[in-house]
């Protein structure tokens, strides 16, 4: 049953990568809307509310270590010339 | 020979965890007069850990009201070892293939749909929250009772 | 009896798809994950008794204990960074976060100048002292044993079934800086849940009080004693960050997720402990060597962007993580950052995480080794190598210990490699020969204790 959706999700993932590519030379902000417009796009991506066992796993979420990557950012942010973009600090270990 | 052993170990695991029956259809009909309360559960799930508890105490309140919670894991020893952890003292029905998640149109975890005396869906819950555990009372409350 | 139980809806979508354009296909997409308008139950006020009030838990507490161990090799700056993080969740979806580090640092940190064959002195921050630095050492000023203590909090709270919302406060204090900021964001789950946008803001205060006051921007270093080129006490710089941010769910097994990121800052963006080396550029013997040292000054204002990708993906041999970051500032800077990890079960409970972090950062516009003394000074000028062409290589293992009621114990150990252009065009002279960018290689350590 899930067939149709898939298939469907398939072309719509190519043809918009199909359009970022096009992008590509341009500008790299670009890349980053075609990105997100292909997971706009095509959010009929994804898994049915019971298949989320292996993405609850803590190690499947992002930004599930806040002291781990405070420390991080701390340490880079002294020694680089860049910092920043990664996440929100905000957030815990929320795991649901 | 390891296969054996799982079998008796299962065996005896159904027999410690009560009603573990597998399922790719649920006859709802065989309890016509009954309030029933279908819930959707899996061991990953967070909230459905709280509902357990909870819904033992419904079930102790309200011993009339039909509770049957229908497993969605794909590994039976997830399930096992959330009751072991998570005792329940109503129905489990054991759906690895899920089927039952695309039935009945559940939409997160847990998923609970309430039904009257007359089989006719009337409440559905996504997720559980403490916070609401009130108004589902109520609104059981208000199945149980015939409308005047 | 007959329950009715419908169908879920299948997509004709093979159709569709070959009769409309792109465009348009994009548009279905994107109209089928329409939230769908449905009717909610109404999120209910705290009742004073319920009938299983004993069940409720007015806070479900997690966190993390942790530490950070930092340590350069040949005793540059070592310090040591405890934390706690600490969640309360309310009926399991309000959350009140607070998070606390302090962070205790010692060792010498490098000026700015040039290493030299020379022996250089330099004044102290405080205008009062000397120090002198060996021929063929890295000029380091001793870092006053520094600490600093940063706190935030935060609260979330969902506003809808779908939308969250999220504010925080935050604050850092050292001997010489304070900082201040206050954020929000908003994040907005689609109806299936396998979408998720958001959307941060925050603004953060910084104000300085540099040990001896405030350099005057490119003016010469004055020996000690004598009456400092200094100009205030106090500097203050603000910025505001935006991010926007959407993560998808591909599959069971796959998660992705990418941010945009805009930041702006203005105000005081100096370090009023750098210096920059004045060559001698005259032909001679001396062609090269340190003829005096001014302190730098870097533009007041700037604007950064940034776009980062992520990717977790599971296997039956583990959890492969990837990410990308590409930053790029009105500088001049431009950097990639690379990131990757493997976590894989050993056991039961113990898990090992190899990772590798790759980073390469080119310099800003403003960036000198040295410069001539017979050149007109810019109007902007550094030689602070973290604003440098530059890399950074960091392999690292963690190893983890599950323990009951999903409570961990994790050690990462890690192993910072930076390395700079060491004989750069530029040298002239006695400059030849010389490390112009020392390596800089440092032991990192976190301690986690996950509860």
């Amino acid at each position: 049953m899930n067939l149709p959706i898939k298939t469907f999700t398939r072309k719509c993932f190519l043809k918009t990568e199909a359009k970022v590519s096009n992008y590509k030379k341009s500008s790299r902000t670009l890349i980053f809307f075609g990105f997100s417009m292909l997971l706009s796009a095509c959010s009929s991506l994804g898994v049915q509310p019971w298949e989320r066992d292996i993405l609850s796993k803590k190690e499947m979420i992002f930004g599930a270590c806040v002291l781990e990557a405070g420390f991080e950012d701390h340490t880079y942010f002294s020694k680089e010339g860049s910092s920043g973009g990664r996440s929100f600090s905000a957030g815990g270990c929320g795991c649901n | 020979m390891n296969k054996f052993l799982l079998l008796i170990l299962m065996l005896f695991s159904n027999l410690t965890f009560g009603n573990l029956i597998y399922a790719n259809e649920i006859d709802l009909s065989k309890y016509q007069g009954k309030v029933i309360y279908l819930d959707f559960w899996a061991s990953w799930c967070g909230p459905c850990k709280e509902s357990f508890p909870w819904l033992n105490q419904l079930q102790k309140k309200f011993p009339d009201v039909k509770i049957i919670a229908v497993n969605l894991d794909k590994n039976k020893q997830d399930a096992d070892a959330f009751l072991k952890k998570h005792p329940a003292d109503f129905e489990i029905i054991y759906n690895p293939s899920a089927s039952l998640g695309t039935q009945f149109k559940v939409k997160g975890m847990p998923y609970s749909i309430i039904y009257d005396r007359s089989g006719q869906a009337k409440f559905n819950h996504i997720g559980f929250s403490q916070k609401k555990a009130d108004q589902y009372i109520q609104e059981i409350q208000s199945l149980r009772e015939p409308k005047k | 009896m007959q329950l009715k139980v419908d169908q879920p809806k299948v997509l004709k979508v093979g159709k569709i798809g070959r009769l409309i354009t792109h465009a348009a296909m994009a548009l279905t997409c994107t109209l089928t994950s329409l939230p769908h308008v449905k009717a909610e139950a109404s999120s209910q006020t705290e009742k004073k008794s319920g009938y299983f009030s004993g069940l409720r838990n007015w806070a479900d507490w997690s966190g993390e204990i942790g530490l950070l161990g930092y340590s350069e090799t040949e005793g540059r700056v070592q310090a040591i960074e405890p934390g706690i993080n600490l969640n309360a969740l309310f009926d399991g979806d309000r959350n009140w976060n607070i998070k606390l580090v302090y962070d205790a640092l010692t060792g010498s940190s490098p000026n700015g100048a040039l290493i030299s064959d020379q022996p250089q002195t330099f004044t102290s921050p405080s205008g009062k002292a000397n120090y002198t630095t060996q021929p063929g050492d890295i000029p380091l000023y001793d870092q006053f044993r520094d600490s600093r203590v940063a706190l935030s909090t935060s609260w979330s709270q969902p506003l809808t079934r779908l939308l969250k919302g999220n504010i925080g406060l935050n604050a850092s204090k050292e001997y010489d800086y304070l900082s201040m900021g206050l954020n929000t964001s908003l994040s907005k789950e689609s109806e299936d849940k396998n979408t998720t946008y958001s959307l941060g803001l925050s603004y953060t205060n910084d104000s300085i009080n540099p040990v001896g006051g405030t350099p005057i921007p490119l003016a010469t270093m004055v020996a000690a004693g004598l009456p400092q080129p200094k100009e205030g006490t106090s500097e203050s710089k603000s910025t505001i960050d935006l991010l926007l941010g959407v993560t998808q769910v591909i599959n069971r097994s796959w998660i992705v997720q990418a941010n945009l990121s805009l930041g702006l800052s203005s105000g005081y963006m100096n370090d009023p402990y750098k210096f920059v080396t004045i060559h001698n550029d005259t032909l001679g013997p001396s062609l090269g060597d340190p003829a005096s040292y001014i302190y730098e000054n870097r533009p007041d204002s700037r604007t950064k962007q940034s776009i980062y990708l992520a990717s977790k993906s599971y296997s039956k041999y583990g959890i492969l993580t990837l990410s990308y970051r590409f930053l790029s500032d009105d500088w001049g800077l431009t950097s990639h950052t690379l990131e990757s990890n493997f976590n894989f079960a050993l056991n039961r409970s113990w898990r090992l995480q190899p990772g590798l972090r790759v980073y390469t950062q080119s310099a800003v516009d403003f960036f000198r080794y040295s410069i001539g003394s017979g050149e007109a000074l810019p109007s902007e000028l550094t030689a602070d190598t973290r604003l440098g062409d530059m890399m950074a290589i960091t392999p690292g293992l963690k190893i983890i210990k599950k323990l009951e009621n999903e409570r961990e114990i994790s050690l990462l150990l890690q192993y910072y490699m930076q390395t700079g252009e060491k004989n750069p065009a530029t040298a002239v002279g006695s400059q030849i020969g010389q490390d112009l960018f020392p390596d800089l290689n440092a032991f990192i350590v976190h301690f986690i204790y996950s509860f």
